[in-house]
């Protein structure tokens, strides 16, 4: 269970990076002074990462 | 700078050294030479996964691509690295399940052997061999480009171009996988290292991140948002190169053998993370970099802009230490691929171990060469040949894909791969068009891989037993 909730998480951070956060023209709202795509492209990789260290924690399968 | 360069290459040297006399071992098997026993654990693992991923093209082509089209270049790599990472819980999984019931000596050979058919292996080793050539041909390339700069008159581009390949074949031929691995994890931490006190320096240069930005905006804004000044970075060229990016692992055998060779699945997801952790630490100092290089040389070409921004503006050590940095990102990142090459064409053969490791070695030394020549004529377009490599080597993923979830896959598969292939090849050499209407060509395969393969694979599922546990979303 939790592993299949976490690929459903990584599947909407994908799809949602690219549907509706990476938003070409835009420079604003900033963070610490970097620029939107920039702060929410490096929050995403953070968030895919996380995800990434979840995933191998709850993998359902184990080597024989 | 020459006492620094002199020091910092000496203490490079002695490493490598070391690293073969490590893995130097006489009688070794061939599988001990090509795969390192298989033995691989996950702190090793993740330096020579990363060491093989990040290389000369990171830390030239990706300043260079933030110089020139902007931030879009983070979601270019950066978010695509971490999608990719995610995506290697499963595929390593499914590989080394694959591979422990059918055996493994390179990718190529698994295939033939999955699908039954030497077809599906040669189809991959063609892909691999035409699109890592230019890959690897980048490496040397970069690196040339910037020895020639700091020690201008010693030798031509083309002679350090020999220089490293030379290089390279003794030291894969010393030590083998093994060897290569120890140089990865030296080149993973020295290119981590240089990197950061590089992109430091620029940013202290800018006046820090609030005033770069600022000037950035005034003067040229389009370097910070999407598609970038030069309308390169569309969502449609962004989707095009996750689905590269994130098939890296799968159809590129130099990261598909590191997934096999680890100890135990435990490991490759542990190095899965790390890698990601990897990634977003060295990319993120090559913005800083590149949009030092956006305020002070706009306007320059690319090799003036990579010599003067990595070393002629550094102080002598950070200059020494970079030059040091970058021949061991390329000499070990040159390794890995000319040496995966020879693991395909090793996994394709039979016969007697001794004269199929001959025919191997040799199959080496043929791809050192044509290496080298391609570097000389390639283009300084450093990321842009890097992204024609991982979409021309994306053409293998039905393939892989099919091979790893099927007990007995569907051999149409190779046909829409091989298909695929001829498509990108001729688009590559101009023939056909890169894009249709609007819709970039890359975007069409895979929307034609895709669909094709499902259906394929639909078709496929109802005549013959999926292999159990198929279904990543299986628990």
């Amino acid at each position: 269970m939790k592993w299949k909730l976490i690929v459903a998480l990584a599947a909407i951070c994908t799809i949602a990076a690219f549907g509706v956060v990476f938003v070409p023209g835009i420079i604003r709202p900033k963070f610490l002074s970097l620029p939107y795509v920039l702060w929410t492209g490096i929050l995403l990789t953070g968030v895919l990462v996380l995800l990434t260290y979840l995933g191998g924690r709850y993998f359902p399968h184990r080597e024989d | 700078m020459t006492g620094w360069l002199i020091l910092f290459f000496a203490i490079f040297v002695a490493l490598l050294i070391a690293a073969s006399v490590k893995s130097y071992k006489k009688n070794r098997t061939s599988d001990e030479f090509m795969l390192a026993g298989s033995n691989i654990g996950m702190i090793l693992g993740f330096l020579t996964f990363a060491a093989a991923l990040f290389s000369a093209f990171t830390f030239q082509g990706m300043p260079d691509f933030f110089r020139n089209h902007g931030v879009g270049a983070w979601i270019f790599l950066a978010f695509s690295d971490g999608v990719m990472v995610f995506f290697i819980l499963w595929f390593g999984y499914k590989l080394r399940k694959r591979t422990k019931a059918k055996g493994f000596k390179g990718v190529s050979g698994l295939m033939s052997a999955c699908f039954g058919t030497p077809w599906a292996g040669y189809v991959f080793f063609v892909a691999a061999f035409i699109f890592l050539v230019p890959y690897v041909a980048i490496q040397i390339r970069g690196i040339s480009i910037f020895l020639d700069a700091t020690i201008p008159n010693a030798l031509s581009d083309w002679g350090w171009s020999v220089v490293i390949v030379i290089i390279m074949l003794i030291y894969a031929e010393i030590g083998g996988l093994k060897a290569i691995v120890f140089s990865d994890a030296i080149q993973a931490l020295l290119l981590l290292l240089v990197i950061w006190i590089i992109g430091i320096f620029c940013l202290n240069q800018t006046g820090g991140l609030t005033a770069t930005f600022e000037s950035l905006e005034k003067t040229n804004p389009a370097l910070l948002s999407l598609p970038g000044p030069n309308g390169l970075f569309t969502i449609q060229f962004l989707i095009g190169s996750t689905i590269a990016i994130t098939m890296i692992p799968v159809t590129q055998p130099q990261l598909t053998t590191r997934l096999v060779v680890m100890k135990d699945l435990k490991a490759v997801h542990r190095m899965a993370y790390a890698v990601g952790i990897f990634a977003i630490l060295v990319i993120l100092p090559t913005v800083f970099i590149g949009l030092y290089g956006a305020i002070r040389y706009p306007d320059a070409e690319t090799p003036a802009f990579i010599a003067s921004a990595l070393l002629w503006d550094q102080p002598n050590p950070v200059a020494a230490l970079a030059v040091v940095g970058l021949f061991a990102a390329c000499l070990s990142t040159t390794n890995a691929q000319i040496f995966a090459l020879g693991s395909e064409l090793r996994s394709l053969l039979r016969g007697e171990d001794n004269i199929v490791m001959r025919y191997t070695r040799f199959g080496i030394f043929v791809f050192s060469v044509v290496v080298l020549v391609f570097s000389v004529y390639m283009s300084d377009q450093l990321a842009l040949l890097a992204r024609l490599s991982f979409t021309g080597t994306a053409t293998m993923a039905p393939i892989v894909l099919c091979a790893v979830i099927f007990e007995r896959p569907p051999r149409a598969v190779v046909f829409v791969s091989g298909l695929s292939l001829l498509v990108i090849f001729l688009a590559t050499i101009g023939i056909l068009p890169m894009k249709v209407g609007v819709v970039n060509l890359d975007i069409i395969l895979y929307g034609f891989m895709l669909v094709s393969t499902l259906a394929i694979a639909g078709w496929h599922s109802r005549k013959v037993k999926v292999v159990p546990a198929s279904n990543p979303l299986d628990s």
